[in-house]
Parts: structure tokens; C-alpha cells; sequence
């Protein structure tokens, strides 16, 4: 076994350590799919973090037209139209028509779709990341 | 103690990191008047920001608050109710950043037809800066 003290005193070696502030991915970050909503139908995905205080976040789907397109993904969480007539204000635009709205709090990240559509909607596959907080603060 | 910190300096590529957080609030206030408004606030940062993402949360509330998120969430898109008057008036939230200063702008979803009084909604934001090593 390597002693701690011949590590410390060959930085060299190190490559990455886990201690500094890069951009971190809390373990809570996965991915579901959106199943086939008919009209009016509803799927929520409640994801629970824990952290004690309010991440970052995306929330990315898969950008295909019935197939899936090179993976292609778009930030869900960037898009949004207001939409006050649909009781669904900054509706996301997910993937089948579909919208919804996605939010967050200290303990978990909430996901919503709806199909609004007044038809079924497509299944599609949707991706978060939570951002865990390090650094200064003003 | 090892300062971990130093090894960095061995990474290849470049990477971001989770460089400073800043919060603080706005309040859209004063007289309204008809059409489309858009009322702008403004943040100085203490350095130029390579990315950043941006939360908002209002404790607004009324009976025509109709975004689904609750109190306690932040979200990045969303409606801010404004109940003036009983006319159900609502702000949807923006921010654009040049240089170091961001800009916040709330801009009416749905208009009158006569001037009113705000209600003095309070937007509360949370800004992260991810810097490149």
C-alpha cells in the first residue's frame, strides 16, 4: 500500500482531484421517458435531491421526429411560451406537443408534462442534471 | 495539509467550475400604465462571467396566480402575478448579461386597457457563474 505521505508529496501524479469546485453532477441526475399521454393526461417526474438548498438544473429531451435523430437533445428547461389561456403559464415544449413546466426546491426537482393537445401525444425519452453548488456567494 | 487545489494545473483540457453565486431580489412597482410594459432591473457582477444560469422564485400570490410552481420553487420560466386592482395582471421574467452587468426585464403577459397601480411583486433570483479554469 502507498503511504499518504509519498502521495503528497508527488502532485505529479494527480491528475484530477475531487475536492476542488469543478462543475459536479449530483447522483440524482438520470434520465425517464415520457410515456404516451392521451389528451388531457398528465406525467410528472419527481426527482428528490436533498441537497438542503436550491440547485441549477436542465432538463434536455430527445429532439426526434418519431425516430431518434443522431440523440439529438434540446435544454427543454431554455423554451417556453407563455400560455396563461392553457392554465400553464411559460408551457415548456417538450417533444409530441407536449408542455409543461419544471421547477425546483431544496429537497427535490419537479418535472411536469402535459398533453394539452386534444390528441395523443408521442412517448420521448427527457435527461436532468443538477448542479451542485460550490464557490463564493455575493 | 495537501492543497488538492494545485493539481488542477495538470488537467489537460479546460473545465468549468462553480465560481461564485449571487442572489438578491427586485420588486416591479409604480404606476402601469396601458400596452405592453416592460420595467428593467440591473445586477453588477465582480467579474465577467464565461457562463451563468439563473433561478427565480416570488413569494407573489393571489387568486389569479395561476403558475402551477409553489411558493418554496425556483424555476427559470415562469409568470410573476401582479394582483392590481383585481385585474389579474401578470410579468413573465428575462435577463440578458453584458459584461459584467445583468439585466433583468419583466415584461406584461397580459394587458389593460387604463393605468394601475402595482402590487409590488418581490422577485427573488439566484445567478451562479461557472467560470473557465
Amino acid at each position: 500500500m502507498v503511504a499518504i505521505d509519498n502521495f503528497q508529496e508527488n502532485l505529479d501524479k494527480v491528475s484530477f482531484s475531487n475536492l476542488v469546485n469543478f462543475l459536479k453532477i449530483d447522483p440524482s441526475s438520470d434520465s425517464d421517458t415520457c410515456p404516451t399521454l392521451a389528451n388531457g393526461g398528465t406525467y410528472t417526474k419527481i426527482i428528490d435531491h436533498n441537497l438542503g438548498y436550491i440547485p441549477h438544473f436542465e432538463v434536455y429531451q430527445e429532439n426526434s421526429s418519431g425516430a431518434i435523430v443522431n440523440s439529438q437533445m434540446q435544454v427543454v428547461s431554455e423554451m417556453g411560451t407563455d400560455s396563461v389561456a392553457m392554465g400553464y403559464p411559460n408551457a415548456m415544449d417538450f417533444l409530441g406537443n407536449t408542455t409543461g413546466y419544471i421547477y425546483v426546491t431544496t429537497t427535490q426537482l419537479i418535472i411536469v408534462m402535459a398533453n394539452n393537445t386534444g390528441s395523443s401525444s408521442a412517448a420521448f425519452k427527457f435527461w436532468w442534471r443538477i448542479y451542485i453548488q460550490y464557490g463564493s456567494q455575493d | 495539509m495537501t492543497d488538492y487545489g494545485k493539481s488542477l494545473r495538470f488537467v489537460p483540457q479546460h473545465s468549468f467550475k462553480n465560481n461564485k453565486l449571487y442572489t438578491g431580489s427586485f420588486q416591479i412597482t409604480g404606476s402601469i400604465p396601458p400596452g405592453a410594459t416592460t420595467n428593467t432591473f440591473t445586477k453588477t457582477l465582480s467579474q465577467i462571467p464565461d457562463m451563468v444560469a439563473v433561478v427565480f422564485n416570488t413569494t407573489s400570490t393571489s387568486s389569479f396566480y395561476t403558475t402551477p410552481y409553489p411558493n418554496t420553487s425556483w424555476w427559470k420560466q415562469g409568470l410573476v402575478a401582479d394582483d392590481a386592482g383585481g385585474l389579474g395582471a401578470r410579468w413573465s421574467i428575462s435577463w440578458k448579461i453584458n459584461g459584467t452587468t445583468v439585466t433583468f426585464t419583466a415584461t406584461t403577459v397580459n394587458t389593460t386597457t387604463t393605468t394601475y397601480t402595482s402590487a409590488s411583486p418581490t422577485v427573488n433570483y439566484r445567478l451562479i457563474d461557472y467560470s473557465v479554469f
